[in-house]
């Protein structure tokens, strides 16, 4: 019989008369990977908290190691020996690589810190796992990847034998996820156990043993690995993933990068036309901030040209970036790019601010354009306090914000990233409406996931590069949901 | 094989967080000394240098405490009056008769309570350590106040000679004692700062508290630890201060507090926690001992001196708020 690393038994977790988790059934077995893929995103968040920490629960009862931690009855508050990797990172980052792995963390006995001992014990653990990095690197110097890799040995040195790992997609490229797939497959054989947390079911299918489809804080089933294929998962998706052509017109270059470097691109080129959703996969993630950076005024090239309209495109603050018309969504937008002290149609105006002249003053101009949106966005838009709104309708509002604003590129962050189903769902519908009024979208990801439903065409961004162009009818080579669905 | 060892060598030392600074200021410096022996040729003098160092003792000591501080995130503007309490206390003790060394202790006690006031304030209660730290500062004033009934104490006495001598007249080797005071706490606490696991534990609480928090640091413990080196540190310059004049003066140690924000900014601490090396801090109170020693030589008024001062404590960290908030990812190897 296998050996039972965590059973949660009928748990059902409430706070503040608002239940988090309804009677949730969950096993994890030892050297197993077990996915959880939150199909509305309510729950996540206080499972893997529950997992880490014994926390007061309404019912039911928590086993780890075959042992009962916590109970209705009583809720020690004690921490379990779980490691969670996510975003962000949870390792310092003015300490090197071997202080971060040997030194922080519980049971280091040793006063007096002998560097040389340490580096070279991490010499033999990176050795084991067939990566490089040095033990007296700096964490801040690291890459995501690298990051993540430092933090599975760091977990696995403080004997842990649970880890979860957090929508790791959206911090890691594609190609460092499959590198880090392999990692968790050499520590399972050791009999350390995973929670793969993602949000999509592709992810977790090229990884996980079992997969349990959550919903409202419960668990909906759970899918065994004979049974990860799409007809399985399709009963539990909503029907918003089709695809729906809207055409851009050709020829119309909007944004053009002509061998472009600096730092990290060696001579990117590539151009976007008028309404066009392309998106930019960014294979080792190196090139997504420098594009956002230039964009925005806060870098300039070394060599090449960005043209915007066959303008040269040079300006110095987001401000000006606007006035050109590139306009930015950055990842995790809500709150990030939202004002609360602001009302719903404020905040919906605030672009416009930059275009029309006593937006703020002339209250005419805020009620035209609560008027032309309503029918969109329905009565939220007359909401005082965006506090108290959901996160759908906050999303809309940052999205919307650039349709008002009507810009000639937007640039989206990382769009899906911590997105549960029906959001993402949700955004591909709002990146549809940016593309039909014309402005062209760049998505900026680490991952393709979702962004094939909305996307025209791929470029595939490798070593600063351009590798790969793909368009629109050799999706199906990345994602057989974006064409059948 | 050995030209490979001095590569690894000088890729250990260059790999040092916060180094590119010092050696920046140090070359900052040896220019510094440069300058101020061409424009006085008695810069380089023999006394004028020995002077110096002395002069520079109490600077750094109260650098190597804020240093400390200044690492966890967190600052400390009660080192001025601590030193104006322990000049204040140990002053009054020995001019009313006790043993100096038992002067000491008592002194050194007293101190290491505002410490752990500040610690618990700052570690347990959540204060923010500037409002915290404002107010043990008020309060230590207070007590060197309170302590002799408002009044500064009378000399101390030949009965302490041993003790000025101890801090601050005598010589060992042909250098003043508070350069060697100096010299040694500075090993100390840079061997506790580099080499062990509360010098790790005291650059992670600066550098990300959470992390820190679910790696078994205790945030508390480290925090109060960097209070008490800070109290210990102002004691320290406090009984320095008494031996100096000889008696027990109530506004000793005012606005060194700031001097010990100097000293270490200079010397590339950062004020954002996380960051800093004591060699640093020797270096950021030297280039302050230099500047107040050189301007003198070359007639520029206090004023001036301080303006001066000013200005490089501002440059030094807009210059470390402009590299750690603008440094770039390192570029991916192929």
């Amino acid at each position: 019989m296998r050996e039972e690393i965590l059973r949660l038994e009928n748990v059902t977790r409430v706070v503040d008369d608002v239940v988090l988790l309804d009677n949730l059934n969950l096993h994890i077995f030892r050297g197993e990977i077990m996915g959880v893929i939150s199909l509305n995103g309510y729950g996540q968040e206080s499972l893997i908290e529950l997992i880490s920490q014994n926390l007061p629960i309404l019912y039911g009862r928590i086993y780890f190691h075959e042992e009962l931690v916590n109970n209705y009855a009583h809720s020690s508050y004690t921490r379990n020996k779980v490691y969670v990797i996510e975003d962000p990172t949870k390792l310092v980052k003015d300490l090197s690589v071997a202080d971060n792995v040997f030194v922080l963390r519980r049971g280091f006995r040793k006063y007096i810190i002998n560097s040389h001992v340490l580096n070279r014990q991490l010499r033999r653990l990176m050795d084991g796992l067939g990566i490089r990095i040095d033990g007296r690197t700096l964490v801040e110097d690291l890459s995501p990847f690298e990051k993540c890799a430092v933090e599975l040995l760091k977990a696995v040195t403080m004997g842990v034998k649970l880890i979860v790992v957090k929508d790791i997609s959206n911090f890691i490229s594609t190609a460092d996820l499959a590198k880090f797939q392999r990692l968790l497959r050499h520590y399972t054989a050791q009999g350390v156990s995973f929670l793969y947390v993602c949000n999509h079911h592709e992810e977790g299918f090229k990884i996980c043993d079992r997969i349990s489809l959550m919903e409202n804080g419960k668990i909906l089933k759970v899918l065994e690995n004979s049974k990860f294929r799409r007809e399985f998962i399709k009963p539990y998706y909503v029907d918003a993933f089709h695809r729906e052509e809207i055409p851009y017109k050709e020829g119309k270059g909007v944004l053009r990068f002509r061998d472009v470097v600096t730092d990290t691109m060696d001579g990117l080129s590539f151009h976007v036309e008028k309404g066009e959703c392309v998106i930019l996969l960014d294979m080792d993630r190196t090139v997504m901030d420098d594009i956002v950076r230039i964009m925005n005024g806060e870098m300039s090239v070394e060599s090449g040209e960005v043209c915007v309209d066959e303008k040269s495109y040079q300006v110095n603050s987001s401000r000006e970036a606007l006035r050109e018309g590139v306009a930015f969504i950055g990842q995790y937008p809500v709150p990030g790019m939202l004002f609360e002290d602001m009302s719903y149609i404020e905040n919906l105006c605030f672009l416009l601010g930059e275009k029309t002249q006593g937006i703020w003053s002339d209250r005419k101009v805020q009620k035209s354009v609560g008027k032309e949106y309503e029918p969109l966005i329905g009565p939220d838009i007359h909401a005082k306090d965006i506090t108290e709104l959901s996160l759908s309708s906050l999303y809309k509002l940052v999205y919307y914000r650039v349709h008002v604003y009507r810009p000639k590129i937007l640039f989206c962050v990382q769009p899906f990233a911590d997105a549960d189903m029906p959001l993402r769902s949700q955004i591909i519908l709002l990146l549809r409406q940016l593309k039909k009024k014309g402005i062209a979208v760049v998505i900026l990801a680490t991952s393709f996931s979702d962004s094939l439903m909305a996307a025209d065409r791929m470029l595939q961004v490798e070593n600063g590069k351009l590798r790969q162009e793909y368009d629109r009818s050799q999706f199906y080579h990345f994602s057989q949901d974006a064409t059948v669905l | 094989m050995e030209k490979k060892e001095k590569n690894s060598f000088f890729k250990s030392f260059m790999a040092i967080r916060g180094i590119g600074q010092v050696i920046t200021v140090t070359i900052g410096l040896i220019i510094l000394c440069i300058v101020f022996g061409i424009l006085s040729p008695t810069f380089f003098s023999g006394r004028n240098v020995t002077n110096l160092l002395r002069q520079v003792a109490p600077i750094l000591l109260v650098g190597i405490g804020q240093s400390f501080v200044l690492i966890t995130g967190n600052i400390d503007l009660s080192i001025g009056s601590v030193i104006g309490m322990s000049t204040m206390i140990s002053a009054t003790l020995m001019t009313r008769g006790l043993n100096p060394w038992l002067a000491v202790i008592i002194t050194l006690a007293a101190c290491l309570v505002v410490g752990v006031v500040n610690g618990t304030l700052v570690a347990k209660f959540n204060l923010p350590p500037f409002i915290a730290t404002l107010g043990t500062m008020t309060v230590a004033r207070g007590i060197a106040q309170i302590v002799n009934n408002n009044y500064n104490t009378d000399a101390i006495g030949d009965a302490a000679q041993g003790f000025r001598d101890f801090f601050y007249y005598g010589k060992t080797l042909g250098i003043y004692n508070p350069v060697w005071i100096a010299i040694i706490l500075f090993l100390i606490f840079n061997f506790i700062l580099s080499r062990t696991r509360t010098g790790r534990h005291t650059y992670a609480v600066g550098s990300n508290i959470e992390a820190a928090k679910l790696s078994g640091v205790n945030v508390f413990a480290a925090v109060l630890k960097v209070y008490l080196v800070s109290s210990f540190c102002a004691c320290v310059v406090g009984l320095i201060t008494c031996a100096t004049a000889g008696m027990g003066t109530m506004d000793a140690g005012n606005m060194y507090e700031m001097y010990a924000v100097a000293a270490s900014v200079i010397g590339g601490v950062s004020t954002l926690g996380g960051q800093g090396l004591l060699f640093g801090t020797v270096i950021g109170a030297s280039i302050w001992g230099v500047l107040q020693n050189g301007l003198q030589f070359v007639g520029a008024p206090v004023g001036m001196r301080n303006v001066v001062i000013g200005f490089i404590v501002i440059v030094s960290v807009l210059l470390d708020v402009i590299i750690r908030t603008g440094r770039k990812p390192r570029k991916k190897a192929n």
